[in-house]
């Protein structure tokens, strides 16, 4: 027997079966708690927001009207919560602190050295903190396991292509802020 | 070969994603390697893009796991079991039982851990021990008076702030000065859980004319998603025409989010 899509879920959950919301939060719980760390760093916080983020479903259930995924609509009010914390409490991008990287130079070495790899993920997310706050996003959603460009487009109300293009100059300024100090 | 810059912006992260058909790809290619500069940065990018999810992310606890299912529970049961409170004026209101008891438990919860965070310029850290209003016990039973009421919504823990909006849903009917104090809540408190409790308070009283034009005026300084919603959604409940310019004002800026952009739009097309 096939699992009930997120869709139908959602519709039961609209037609007052709240219990549906602990299937759809077994689903997604870990994804979202993927975003919310990415985006902020801090494991506990992003454990209360994906609780308050299940909250807001389950109160706002009537504002999903199906025409878009279940995931585009989780992650647009994903959005709205992350946006609302930061708001109150400010966040800014730190500077970076890492190594100077000649990245495809790296590349081989990568492959074989885990402490080289290690160093370069360390640094990598070190970066990341150092992005603007949309770049980080497009980013993070871009790498999320099961969501397309035409889901991150959704949730950022844009074209595919443009969602692409962001994530391209994205990666780009990323790149700028590793290999800064090389060139 | 040439190429647009957004062109190749485009098909740059496809090129990265292995998204493109063989004959696209080895166009891309030859590109690139007609490009050297882009050659490079494309293969740099392919180094990150690689790695970018392989940054460790840990685990949610069993224990957040466990919060949330309380939390479902606790929902599902009080969604069966809806209250009723009669309003002076408003007639009888039934005031979602649901939203007291995720106030308290988003209370409890949240703001130990980050509306106060250590160095917030607006908010002290909660006092340990603080204890949140018991919904058993009416204001009128436990001998709270408007005073004790206007007390708590100026109190600098927001718990507390929530305890004094709780109070007043409890209250059979709330006097003017009350009324009034919510109205200031919904435009200054800094929290909003506490600005969401007050809404949902002021939601019972919206036929006296100084709650509907509060509403209104505090439409203005919601810069919180969840506030502008509901309150838009609230202005078309109660078709308050007077709404329709603040809304617009709130839907032609550039930074509002897409998601309340829809939402405003279809609650004014219903006041229209």
């Amino acid at each position: 027997m096939n699992a009930p899509t997120d869709m139908s879920l959602m519709q039961q959950v609209q037609g007052g079966d709240l219990r549906k919301m602990g299937v759809l939060y077994q689903r997604y719980n870990r994804k979202l708690f993927g975003y919310f760390y990415k985006m902020n760093g801090d494991a506990a916080l992003s454990e209360d927001l994906v609780q308050n983020l299940f909250i807001r479903l389950i109160d706002y259930r009537h504002t999903f009207s199906g025409s878009g995924s279940f995931a585009s609509w989780v992650f647009r009010t994903a959005r709205n919560l992350q946006y609302d914390h930061f708001k109150a409490n400010g966040k800014h991008p730190v500077s970076y602190t890492g190594e100077p990287w000649q990245l495809s130079k790296s590349a081989a070495v990568l492959a074989e050295d885990e402490g080289v790899r290690e160093g370069l993920i360390r640094d990598l997310r070190n970066a990341m903190d150092s992005l603007p706050a949309e770049q980080r996003e497009i980013l993070v959603l871009s790498k999320l396991r099961g969501l397309t460009f035409i889901e991150i487009a959704s949730i950022l109300d844009c074209t595919e292509g443009a969602a692409k293009v962001r994530a391209h100059r994205a990666l780009k300024a990323l790149r700028e802020i590793m290999i800064k100090t090389v060139e | 070969m040439g190429m647009k810059e957004s062109e190749y912006e485009k098909l740059s992260i496809a090129f990265l994603n292995g998204e493109l058909s063989e004959k696209e790809a080895q166009e891309f290619q030859a590109f690139l390697t007609a490009n050297p500069e882009k050659e490079q940065e494309i293969n740099d990018m392919r180094v990150l893009w690689g790695h970018l999810e392989t940054a460790p992310v840990p685990e949610a606890s069993r224990q957040a796991i466990s919060n949330f299912e309380d939390v479902l529970d606790s929902r599902i049961q009080d969604e069966t079991q809806p209250i009723a409170i009669t309003r002076g004026k408003s007639g009888t209101t039934e005031i979602p039982n649901w939203l007291l008891a995720a106030c308290l438990l988003l209370g409890g919860f949240l703001l130990g851990r980050y509306v106060f965070q250590p160095g917030s310029p607006t908010e002290p850290m909660p006092t340990p021990g603080v204890e949140l209003v018991d919904t058993n016990t009416s204001p009128e039973e436990s001998g709270s008076a408007p005073d004790a009421i206007l007390t708590l919504l100026e109190e600098p823990i927001a718990s507390r702030r929530l305890q004094g909006v709780n109070q007043v849903a409890e209250m059979s009917s709330a006097d003017e000065q009350v009324i009034r104090a919510l109205l200031q809540t919904l435009i200054t408190d800094s929290n909003v859980n506490v600005r969401l409790a007050a809404v949902e308070v002021l939601k019972g009283y919206t036929d006296i004319p100084i709650v509907r034009e509060g509403l209104v005026s505090a439409i203005p300084h919601q810069d919180s998603p969840m506030l502008q919603i509901t309150l838009a959604a609230l202005m078309a409940e109660i078709q308050e025409q007077s709404s329709v310019a603040p809304l617009r004002i709130i839907i032609e800026k550039e930074q509002t989010d897409s998601i309340v952009r829809r939402a405003l739009e279809e609650s004014v097309k219903q006041i229209i």
